[in-house]
């Protein structure tokens, strides 16, 4: 595993090196804050841009977008309340409260803070642990996969915004509903598509995110007069106290971030929304005001999961050659095209190359944090341009991401569409993040039911039964019950007998 | 009024929007390409397809003097970027960049377009599968794992990517010739069938050679057999199946997968020319060649009549395989697809 370290120093003693990581995560900042650009479409373009290069200075800009991509998701979140990448959803829940406070400067400098120790915390399981966790995740059954989607699923009763749980499960249906369409994993037999070719291939999930938060959150501010908010940029690094107090939950978080990211079949984005859920859950005094009103904590965990997710998804992408999430796939390409196919053979034969990789992460890291901290000022002044400028902007932004994701106009169409189902059901306080949640959860869910089943000879019992033998399994139920016993009435009396606590 | 200003601003962009999208690219005929190209990748990014053609691509454009724009636009196994590129002007400045998959939409209910709504303009390489077992698996050789299939027919679990897709065709040839069957579970491609198979899920899948190489070089998975006529040179020490048993050698004529460049049918002559020499300026460059053999890929290098027979033969032969099978939805013969001759 520590074979070929002296690769660790190349990225960090080569200034031409360090200048194009630089260059990478600052284009993937800004790359990341536009609504529908991602960091996928980035590094797959960058694949024909860097086609001639050595491959060195081309893995160093796609690793630096990587990082930065990340990122930046969270700036037009917490700025704008539409979040720029699918991983970022979550920060905008406290995030953009916290914005309308006036604090959009602090909001900034902690999620920049946060996401650069989560990064920080995924390099280093990556360095120690990563054959281990790798072994881990191909322990992974498709019941496994069932089980931590049907988790994901508890995150509905972290959403209800106006405090009704039936809302947020209409709205989670319609989007398990829309996650649906399109062709059956095991048939290919077309499923809600109308007969026709363009839904056969489903409506892709990020969007479904931009429609339903851009472009309904345009509408939204079109209609209310809400004068911009004058912000605070006194300061913008967050207190030590603030990181400080935070550690544990920032520790969880990440953990949460690396282990989601490793599993080839998950990544950042549902890492955070996890995180998130688990903060709403295990933190009982946020600060300064309540989960979803502008708590620290809630950007704290999502914006350190998704950032720990990074070095989680190069895990199996390393030592097996299997992407742990879209960006690595395309990242896996790259290298393939430039004559590396990374792998356990890569590993084997050139272990310097690994350690290349996590010298590039560690300096994109730094730079994530001297381009986060110091672009932050300018940023903040996106939230004081006059709604009329600022708007049409939005949309622009919104339409021209939209269409890049799979170049088809009729996305846009289904994006305008989301649009304006999400005004309405943001009019009527029905949380749109649950929609989002449920196109994101549905194709896992129903894929690896499928999946499982198949496994099991066609039968239902088996596919159920089986988790009861396997450790995983079971430890994925156990997590899921002790959350929903933690959460009962019951839970407050029986601790409270057991450790005897009267102060309550 | 700063409202209405706002308004009056969205509904202008939308408008300018919609309009820059419908407007296409007007050509002229005599001096082709006068404008840049449009390349459209039927598969993912990062996919195979997907890696050949950002190869050939750059040095495709250098040819011709003008860019080719390439995209993405993934899903329903390639239908979708085939009917977006057949919907376009045959003028050839929009290609499709394909795999094998439009020679079998018809009959799996995807589209109702093949390659017969197309010129080739390149099938640059052909790829095989090869047959692989996790490494402490009891089956070290296929007839083992063709033994135990005999013996619990359909218990054994084989990984598929979707029907008509290569490990379910690998499935199929081998019920056809040996009568064997599986249990086939769905996974989304080589990456997850790897990931499923390392954890031992799987008791056999097929993989691409270029996928697996690694894997079997390195000890993590047992390859049984090539499905090609010949050996792979990325992995020799793997027999072809038809040197275990030359009854796969008529099945295995015209199969495996293989990735190209289309332009509409309809598309004039010397255009198709131009292009095609171009891609094979391309194709004969030392930095593809070097790249298809690191990655199993079987140079092919067909153009024009030879493309169009190929892609004939393959679908005659695949087509009824799958049909036989009882892959598909709709028999080969509603379509003009022949019997493969015997």
């Amino acid at each position: 595993m520590f074979n070929g370290l002296e690769g660790f120093l190349i990225p960090l003693t080569s200034l031409e090196l360090i200048a194009y990581i630089a260059a990478g995560v600052f284009v993937g900042i800004y790359v990341g804050a536009i609504p529908g650009l991602s960091v996928t479409m980035a590094v797959s373009l960058l694949i024909s841009f860097t086609f001639s290069w050595d491959v060195l200075p081309a893995l160093c800009v796609m690793i630096g977008i990587f990082s930065g991509g990340v990122y930046g998701g969270a700036r037009s979140g917490i700025l704008l309340n539409i979040p720029g990448a699918p991983a970022a959803v979550a920060s905008g829940f406290d995030g953009y409260p916290l914005a309308k406070m006036g604090l959009a400067g602090e909001a900034m400098g902690l999620s920049t803070t946060q996401a650069v120790i989560g990064e920080f915390f995924g390099i280093i399981i990556l360095c120690l642990f990563a054959p281990l966790i790798a072994k881990l995740s191909i322990l992974f059954m498709p019941r496994d996969y069932f089980l931590l989607a049907f988790m994901g699923m508890f995150l509905v009763g972290s959403l209800t915004e106006g405090g009704s749980l039936i809302k947020a499960m209409i709205t989670a249906g319609l989007g398990i509903l829309v996650g649906l369409i399109g062709m059956d994993p095991e048939t290919g037999q077309g499923r809600m598509h109308f007969d026709t070719g363009y839904l056969l291939g489903g409506i892709n999930f990020v969007i479904v995110m931009i429609g339903t938060f851009g472009i309904s959150e345009a509408l939204v501010q079109l209609q209310d007069k809400v004068e911009p908010v004058k912000q605070q940029v006194t300061r913008i690094r967050p207190t030590w106290e603030v990181i400080a107090k935070n550690i544990p939950l920032t520790l969880r978080s990440s953990t949460i971030g690396v282990i989601i990211g490793a599993l080839p079949g998950t990544g950042g984005d549902i890492a955070a929304l996890m995180a998130y859920d688990h903060a709403k859950r295990t933190v009982k005094n946020p600060h300064p005001k309540p989960f979803g009103q502008g708590a620290y904590q809630g950007l704290i965990a999502p914006e350190s999961a998704c950032s720990a997710a990074i070095g989680g998804a190069i895990i199996p992408m390393m030592t097996l050659g299997i992407p742990g999430d879209a960006v690595t796939a395309v990242l896996i390409g790259a290298l393939i095209i430039h004559g590396l196919r990374p792998g356990p053979m890569l590993m084997r034969e050139q272990p310097e190359f690994f350690w290349v990789l996590v010298g590039a992460l560690f300096v994109s890291n730094i730079f994530l944090y001297i381009f986060g901290m110091t672009g932050i000022r300018i940023f903040t002044k996106i939230v004081e341009i006059p709604k009329s400028v600022l708007i049409p902007i939005i949309v622009v932004l919104t339409i021209i991401g939209g269409y890049s994701i799979q170049n088809s106009i009729a996305d846009i169409y289904w994006m305008i569409g989301f649009g304006i189902l999400g005004y309405f059901l943001k009019r009527y306080n029905y949380p749109i993040a649950a929609m989002v949640l449920g196109v994101i959860l549905s194709p896992i869910i129903d894929t690896n039911f499928r999946r499982g089943v198949a496994m099991e000879h066609g039968s239902v019992s088996a596919f159920f039964g089986n988790m009861l033998t396997s450790p995983i399994s079971l430890t994925l139920i156990f997590i899921m019950v002790a959350t929903a016993f933690m959460q009962s009435s019951y839970y407050d009396k029986i601790s409270d007998k057991l450790f005897k606590r009267t102060n309550k | 009024m700063s409202k209405k200003f706002a308004w009056a601003v969205l509904v202008l962009v939308t408008v300018a929007l919609i309009a820059a999208g419908c407007g296409g690219t007007t050509a002229k005929k005599d001096a082709f390409p006068t404008t840049n190209i449009n390349g459209t990748i039927a598969w993912g990014a990062g996919g195979g397809t997907d890696n050949v053609m950002r190869t050939l691509a750059p040095i495709a454009e250098k040819q011709l003097g003008k860019s080719i724009v390439l995209s993405n636009k993934p899903g329903a196994a390639g239908a979708i970027a085939t009917q977006y590129v057949y919907d376009q002007k045959a003028d050839g400045y929009n290609l499709l960049m394909n795999a094998e998959n439009p020679q079998l939409y018809q009959i799996l209910g995807l589209s109702k377009l093949s390659y017969n709504d197309f010129e080739p303009i390149l099938l640059a390489v052909q790829g095989s599968t090869v047959i692989v077992v996790p490494k402490d698996s009891p089956y070290k050789t296929l007839d083992d794992l063709l033994k135990a299939a005999k013996a619990n027919p359909g218990k054994l679990t084989i990984g598929i990517s979707g029907v008509g897709g290569q490990p379910y065709v690998t499935a199929a040839i081998l019920k056809k010739v040996e009568g064997v069957t599986f249990n086939p579970v769905t996974f989304d491609g080589d990456g997850p069938l790897v990931t499923a198979l390392l954890g031992k899920q799987l008791d056999v899948t097929g993989l691409a050679v270029g996928a697996a190489t690694q894997y079997i070089k390195n000890g993590d998975l047992r390859a049984l057999a090539v499905m090609a006529t010949k050996q792979n040179p990325a992995i020799p020490e793997v027999p072809a199946i038809t040197q275990l048993n030359p009854a796969y050698q008529d099945v295995l004529k015209a199969s495996g997968f293989f990735y190209g460049v289309w332009v509409k049918k309809g598309t004039p002559e010397d255009v198709i020319k131009k292009l095609t020499d171009a891609y094979m300026v391309a194709y004969k460059d030392p930095k593809f060649q070097e790249y298809a053999q690191k990655n199993g890929l079987t140079l092919m290098g067909l153009t024009d009549k030879e493309a169009k027979d190929f892609a004939a033969q393959w679908q005659s032969q695949m087509a009824w395989l799958i049909y036989e099978a009882g892959g598909a939805k709709e028999s080969p013969e509603k379509f003009n697809i022949p019997k493969p001759a015997k």
